[in-house]
């Protein structure tokens, strides 16, 4: 259809008594015709498109001197007229596409002849998300690889899986590799530490700016080679590089704006949260003293009152004996707390990158800024990077090359979570009736030597003000970091290689943390400063023989490396208390404080030592086959058990190469591959095998206590993974990866739960065993492809079905979950709610003395039932984008369909009289009373020991979603306009980022779907809503 | 050829690193150290006993969690009505689960305690180094032991001791955890675990200094445990021994009795020493009762959500030098009635930095007058009475009552000396009296007599100590809690 009407107006647009010139376009790697090929007079818009057969036919003015003719995935070729009126032509294939070389495992690979599973994310698509994180960046990007941004806070940590989670104790992120390299990503921080609900990512002193691919290795023949780091997958960065003769300066500038996503929690104000006591304890006060009513109402509004810890109206006595307003009272106080502690933040983003060089020389050079405000009162986090790549060509046989990072990153993390300092569950908390300063009884802030002063009192954390701890208190994490390697390669006789590579990745992080001396948890000791000084120095040395040959239709690469390692990390913690009141000029280094109330330090070390090999081999690049084994010897397990040995086979068949398949034009590709093998994992705690005791003084005393268990059998868990895969490129047009994998963990390594008898909770033992299995699909297909007009469309979609298959017990209760054989290790277990019963109490099930499911309004019986899995059923994204001329324009939606969510801010936000003074929904104002008792929550009495709001499926919601990504417009300044400005190209855009959130449950309030793994929405900064501007110039 | 050997130098400098495999493996942690180090000699053992006493003296195991939950459970102290920020308030109502978060913090704590002095115990006869050492840091252990046990019985017996000697109670574990070998354990019976006590405290006392030495057990702390232990099972004469052995007839100092109960005196016999690091802050014992005594100008505050009712306050005779009452009539703490107290102090006003006392010699007197009275030693049993009594109320006389009334006098004149104490609603269930919640100002929950043996004065087993334990299944948890 496209192509008639391209011919239609092939004709149309054709000038009459001109030239006519017929000819066939042909594919040179296969012979056959290219259909849809343009063919355009150069220089003008006269053009048509081949048919069917690969034959055009166009109408040329005799001023034509050249015909183009082009299509994706061929090198576009001219060709002059001269007085031909035949012009055949045979287009070369764009060596990207099929001939595409991927970075693997040690090494590159051609695309076709690896049988592995990689995905590769280009540059592009990482600029698409304005986000300072190479994790958040890769969101929906590989399928397979799943990425949950749990909280909004800048430079915090994803949780990243590639084909779900494989371990159950041990680490289940994937190995990250840059620039050849294995480096150190996670939390080391103790300020934004998980117990207060806020990270560092060590990941975020990378700048995705640098960043040119990133190479994911999901199954056994592509991460294999990394032996026993490589169970949950690797991902492989790749930064720029110089190319010769290709001199570029790129200078990128990008403003943004983040805000807080739609909410969807209706909070009560004001006058509808003193209403809602004052009705009830009216009613209590009535009972208690009939004959005086006047008297209920003064101790209804007095109790109202001291339950909200504030006023909220200027009168002493706001409501009467019907509950409504008196003559002249009116509400004076009615904070929005979320309005409080959240804001809108900008973000900056500037970076200079310049490369070039010629053969023997190459160079990337690099410097950026960026400035990322969170949305929550406090936080921030601020980058100074660099980096220089280079490599020289020393001698024919001889080149050496270094690439460096630098970087210091400046967080601020104010806890999440439900720390009680934390600002994000103060603004969900606190009611409307407390003010954020202290106020006369007009609602007007108190001025007190010209200034403000803050309001402390409130009915759910002692003395905090999240405004106020903002000022006073410190929270500071600074992370410098500097990743260096050298390496050299030599070639030598015929087809040998030999590289060896030496790198070191020393990060150094100091921190602050300040307690203030007049309100909160300084208060006490008049102040505490903690300071941290970390040091994590890891080194890598790795040295790699490599052959390549081809004899005749034979091809064979073979590799041979050794690699030692080591990491130390030290640590430093002092703290102080004891300040000064100096009014606001008090300085919270410890040098101020009058008391030591902390010294510690310690340093923790490992080291691992591998040797390991690789054979590939293909027959007519059509048969493939490859094969590897590595042997690790790691220092966290006792002497007998360190080593273990991993393999992994794997083979292709490029179907579509056979003789067989040569009449089927329209196929391009079709490769089917197969890979079986097995890795290891060995991410635990550097010494669970020993018997330990643990320092803890007594009395200014030296004393241990005993800590840990011995294991002495701990060993590696080992992974299989078998994986299937079918590569499919049809019409030139589109492209169908299908895949699925079997991933088989044994001897997970996890805390078997002990009877609190022992002493202890639990013990590291290797006891179970867990299967991830599923399918992905990925497509891409170019609807449109002309001179001025592309229109891509992408999807891809994951499925990963998780199962514990033994454990030790038959099952286990984790929190929430329950680990059972046969089950999901994200299955909730919750108890069931059942409704309100017929006099406003909560009701749940139990079963009875049959095992039928009956109700029950007594929490002690309710039995707990499996109630769905947290993880979704599938999950992926779909694109589309668009060019058009020198305008561009993207749009990516992520889904996530199926999966459970248990909100326990929800949970935190209902009430039923238990807890007095915290904010509540405004479903609450329909609870259930005696005069309404079709209600969906129970009765609220002061003082209730129903305990309605305990853990329960009331709180469980279905998690399918949909989410407007992100969304780009940009446009490329023409040639004519740039030249005048005196630059080589330039470019400005305008992304939006997290835009838009469809969720299917209607009663799921939570502010952001995308949550950490477990399914738990807890009290944290949302991902925000991002709106940026960019300009992106070439000089 | 020259660059063949320039690129084997490369490959051999490049292997030449496995060299050092041997230990390059092995690595050591900087911060802990193994058991053996521990158990070795005299010195060593020591450092393990002082690590032990800061677990006993956590604010999540003795320090507050067991004072505070026999405190309010009984009939007269509550919890204020307005901002307790949720501390205790469903054990104060008498309405938590077995998922309750204090009773499984107790516990394990309890449990590493012995855990600790098992292991010592194990080895102590093979370690190095002075005989006379060695003999008291074993008493030390031993009594470690043996108090955790009295404090696991207290609180999650089915019954209590004297009520079903073969009741459910807690497992008794005495030798160290073997995680390979161990074949589980079930609740113990009351009489297990008391006389696994009894064995425990006879030898300590024999291996005890008698130094009184601060923060630590002593010989006369071993006396002062076995008077109590003796008094809960009933077994009045060696009670009234022991007490006597214990208390000395030391005289009692009526200023000591009002110091603020944040440093030892005299009259101390066992406490905690919290040093201004390691105490809880909030979560400290003085932090729940405190209330500002009169006449101080500061703002100085804890949670002070611990309050009395009026009942109880109207006990003491107005010249008793223990009634140390505050009425709650202030804004901030929401006004409603009760009663803070100001027994319990911080050293320098400054919050929980305080010591805290866990036996006083006085407490030996009064065991000693009920078990006389027990034993129909009327004369004794009020002599004894008499002492404490004067000692706070110039105006006491000796007592005339005889029978019941004799006990519940000095049942009464218990409460008044030790609130506060980690008594409360435990002399309810030794004594067998039922808990009076009949003061209009408990809040929260329906009836207000609770008898002695009601099983929701039992904590209940922890649900992970159920969940983890093949041995102990959801009918053996306490009858509440089932």
């Amino acid at each position: 259809m496209l192509i008639a009407s391209f011919l239609l107006l092939g004709t149309v647009i054709a000038q009459a008594q001109n030239g006519l010139i017929t000819g066939t376009v042909i594919s040179a790697e296969d012979g056959e015709p290219v259909i849809g090929a343009s063919v355009v007079v150069k220089g003008t818009t006269i053009g048509t498109a081949t048919d069917v057969d690969g034959k055009y036919s166009l109408n040329v003015p005799s001023s034509a001197t050249t015909l183009e003719f082009s299509f994706i995935g061929f090198v576009t070729q001219e060709v002059v007229i001269g007085d031909r009126t035949v012009i055949d032509v045979t287009l070369q294939s764009d060596a990207t596409e099929l001939e595409e070389v991927i970075v693997v495992a040690y090494g590159t690979v051609k695309k076709t002849s690896f049988t592995g599973s990689a995905s590769v994310v280009e540059n592009a698509d990482l600029e698409k998300v304005n986000t300072m994180s190479v994790n958040q960046a890769l969101l929906g990007s590989t399928p397979g690889l799943q990425i949950n941004t749990a909280s909004g806070q800048p430079g915090a940590q994803s949780t990243v899986r590639i084909r779900g989670t494989g371990s159950l104790k041990a680490g289940s992120a994937p190995l990250y590799v840059v620039d050849g390299v294995p480096i150190k990503t996670g939390n080391i921080s103790d300020v934004a530490h998980d117990d207060y609900g806020t990270s560092s990512d060590v990941l975020s002193t990378i700048n995705p700016n640098d960043i040119e691919s990133i190479t994911v290795l999901k199954d056994a023949s592509a991460a294999s080679l990394y032996g026993s780091a490589a169970a949950n997958g690797v991902i492989i960065i790749t930064t720029k590089k110089g190319k010769a003769g290709d001199s570029k300066i790129t200078f990128n500038a990008k403003y943004g704006v983040s805000t807080l996503p739609s909410m969807r929690y209706e909070l009560m104000n004001s006058k509808q949260i003193y209403g809602f006591y004052y009705d009830r304890y009216l009613q209590d006060q009535m009972a208690l003293n009939p004959a005086d009513i006047d008297l209920a109402v003064s101790n209804a509004n007095a109790l109202t009152i001291q339950t909200l810890t504030h006023n909220p109206y200027n009168t002493n006595q706001p409501l009467d004996a019907q509950g409504n307003v008196v003559n002249g009272a009116k509400i004076v106080v009615d904070t929005d707390w979320i309005d409080a502690v959240y804001r809108t933040a900008q973000t900056k983003d500037y970076s200079l990158q310049t490369s070039g060089g010629n053969e023997n020389l190459t160079y990337y050079l690099s410097g950026a800024y960026s400035d990322f405000e969170g949305i929550t009162v406090g936080q921030g986090f601020e980058r100074y990077s660099a980096k220089f790549n280079i490599k020289s060509k020393l001698r024919d046989y001889l080149t050496v090359g270094s690439e460096n990072t630098l970087s210091r990153t400046m967080q601020s993390t104010p806890p999440g979570a439900g720390g009680g300092a934390s600002p994000m569950r103060m603004a969900m908390l606190f009611n409307n009736a407390v003010p954020v300063y202290q106020v006369d009884e007009n609602g007007e802030p108190i001025i007190t030597n010209g200034a403000k002063s803050y309001n402390w009192h409130n009915p759910v954390s002692l003395d905090y003000n999240p405004l106020g701890l903002n000022e006073l208190d410190i929270y500071e994490t600074n992370t410098n970091r500097a990743i260096t390697s050298f390496w050299g390669e030599a070639t030598f006789l015929d087809g040998f290689k030999f590289k060896s590579i030496f790198n070191v990745d020393y990060l150094n992080m100091d921190e602050f943390r300040f307690y203030n001396q007049y309100h909160g948890n300084g208060q006490p000791v008049s102040g505490r400063g903690t300071k941290y000084i970390k040091s994590d120095l890891g080194w890598v040395s790795s040295n790699t023989l490599t052959y390549d040959k081809q004899f005749g239709e034979h091809s064979i690469n073979g590799l041979l490396g050794f690699e030692a390692y080591e990491r130390r990390f030290d640590f430093l913690q002092s703290e102080g208390t004891g300040y000064p009141d100096l009014g606001g000029a008090t300085q919270p280094e410890l040098d101020n404080s009058s008391r030591a109330s902390e010294a510690a330090s310690f340093y923790n070390e490992s080291a691992k030592l591998s040797t390991f090999g690789q054979m590939m081999y293909n027959f007519r690049n059509k048969y493939y086959i490859q094969a590897s084994l590595r042997r690790d010897g790691s220092s966290k397990f006792g002497s007998d058990k360190q080593y273990g040995t991993f393999y992994a086979v794997g083979g292709s068949w490029r179907v579509s190469e056979e003789e067989f398949m040569s009449s089927v034009e329209k196929i391009n590709n079709l490769t089917l591959r197969a890979s079986y093998g097995t890795s290891g994992n060995d991410d635990i705690a550097n010494f669970a095998y020993l018997g330990l005791y643990m320092p803890q003084s007594y009395n200014d005393l030296p004393g241990y206590v005993h800590s840990q268990l011995p294991n002495s059998s701990i060993h590696w868990e080992e992974n299989q993974n078998f994986n299937v895969g079918l590569d499919f490129r049809f019409f030139n047009r589109v492209n169908v990866t299908y895949e699925y994998y079997n991933r088989l963990s044994f001897n997970l390594l996890y805390a078997k739960p002990l009877p609190g008898n022992t002493g202890f909770l639990d013990i590291t033992t290797n006891m179970a065993d867990m299967k991830n299995a599923g399918h992905e699909l990925f497509i891409t297909a170019t609807a449109v492809a002309t001179n001025d007009l592309k229109w891509d469309i992408s999807l891809n979609a994951s499925h990963n079905k998780n199962e514990l298959i033994t454990i030790t017990q038959g099952k286990q209760i984790e929190g929430t979950k329950i680990w059972e054989e046969g089950g999901s290790i994200y299955e909730f277990y919750l108890e069931e709610w059942a409704g309100v019963s017929d006099d406003g109490r909560p009701m749940w099930y139990t079963l009875d003395g049959d095992g039928e499911k009956v109700t029950t309004s007594n929490y002690s019986q309710a039995v707990r039932f499996k109630q769905g899995v947290a993880s979704p059923d599938l999950f992926g994204t779909i694109g589309t984008s668009l060019s058009y001329k020198n305008f561009d324009f993207s749009l990516d939606f992520y889904y996530s369909l199926g999966g459970k969510i248990y909100d326990s801010v929800e949970r935190e936000l209902l009430n039923d009289g238990s807890i007095k003074g915290y904010q509540m929904l405004t479903d609450m104002l329909d609870c259930w009373t005696p005069t309404n008792t079709n209600a969906q929550l129970p009765r609220f009495v002061i003082n209730n020991s129903d305990k309605s709001y305990s853990r329960s499926t009331l709180f469980l919601h279905d998690a399918t979603y949909v989410k407007l990504r992100s969304l780009n417009v940009s446009y490329n300044l023409p040639e004519t306009l740039v030249s005048k400005i005196g630059v080589s190209s330039a470019k400005i855009y305008f992304s939006g980022n997290n835009l838009f959130t469809w969720v299917k449950d209607k009663d799921l309030k939570s502010w952001d779907p995308e949550l950490d793994l477990n399914g738990i929405d807890l009290m944290r900064t949302p991902n925000p809503r991002m709106f940026t501007f960019g300009l992106n110039i070439g000089l | 050829m020259k660059i063949s050997i320039k690129l084997l130098s490369i490959i051999l400098l490049g292997l030449s690193i496995a060299s050092c495999e041997e230990d390059f493996l092995d690595r050591k942690p900087s911060n802990m150290v193994s058991e053996e180090i521990i158990t070795s000699n005299a010195t060593t053992i020591e450092v393990g006993i002082n690590g032990t006493y800061r677990t006993l003296a956590s604010y999540m195991f003795d320090g507050l969690y067991v004072p505070a939950l026999v405190e309010v459970t009984s009939g007269d102290a509550l919890i204020c009505q307005a901002n307790n920020y949720s501390w205790f308030v469903p054990d104060y109502q008498h309405n938590i689960q077995s998922t309750s978060g204090y009773a499984g913090s107790i516990w394990i704590r309890a449990y590493r305690v012995i855990d600790n002095a098992n292991v010592i115990l194990a080895n102590i006869d093979e370690a190095q180094g002075d005989e006379s050492a060695l003999a008291n840091l074993k008493g030390e252990a031993l009594t470690l032991r043996a108090y955790s046990y009295m404090k696991l019985a207290n609180l999650f017996q089915a019954e209590t001791y004297s009520a079903n000697k073969q009741a459910d109670c807690v497992p008794l574990r005495v030798q160290p955890y073997d995680a390979a070998e161990d074949p589980g354990l079930e609740r113990a019976t009351n009489e297990q675990i008391y006389l696994q006590i009894e064995q425990d405290l006879l030898e300590a006392v024999d291996l005890l200094n008698d130094n009184n030495r601060t923060g630590r057990f002593s010989k006369r702390a071993a006396q002062g445990l076995l008077a109590r232990l003796y008094l809960e099972m009933e077994q009045w004469q060696d009670a009234s021994d022991w007490a006597i052995a214990c208390h000395r007839s030391q005289v009692l100092d009526p200023s000591l009795i009002t110091d603020g109960f944040y440093d030892y005196n005299a009259e101390s016999l066992f406490g905690y020493d919290y040093t201004e690091t390691d105490n809880g802050i909030f979560a400290s014992h003085p932090s729940f009762w405190y209330y500002m005594r009169p006449g101080y100008e500061g703002e100085i505050y804890g949670y002070s959500s611990i309050r009395y009712t009026p009942e109880f306050v109207d006990l003491f005779a107005d010249d008793d030098a223990r009634k140390m009452f505050v009425e709650d009539d202030l804004g901030f703490f929401g006004s409603d009635g009760s009663y803070f107290t100001y027994k319990f102090q911080h050293r320098n006003d400054q919050l929980s930095v305080a010591r805290m006392i866990k036996m006083r010699v006085s407490e030996m007197y009064l065991i000693e007058a009920e078990a006389k009275a027990r034993l129909l030693d009327e004369v004794g049993a009020r002599n004894a009475l008499f002492v404490v009594q004067q000692r706070s109320i110039p105006s006491a006389s000796l007592s005339t009552n005889s029978g019941d009334d004799l006990i519940n006098e000095i049942y009464a004149e218990r409460k008044k000396e030790l609130y506060g104490e980690s008594f409360g609603v435990l002399d309810n269930k030794r004594m067998k009296i039922d808990v009076d919640r009949s003061s209009s100002f408990h809040w929260g929950y329906e009836s207000s007599s609770i008898t002695w043996n009601n099983p929701i004065l039992v904590q209940p087993i922890p649900q992970s100590e159920i969940d983890a334990n093949p041995l102990i299944s959801q009918e053996d948890q306490n009858e509440a809690y089932r």
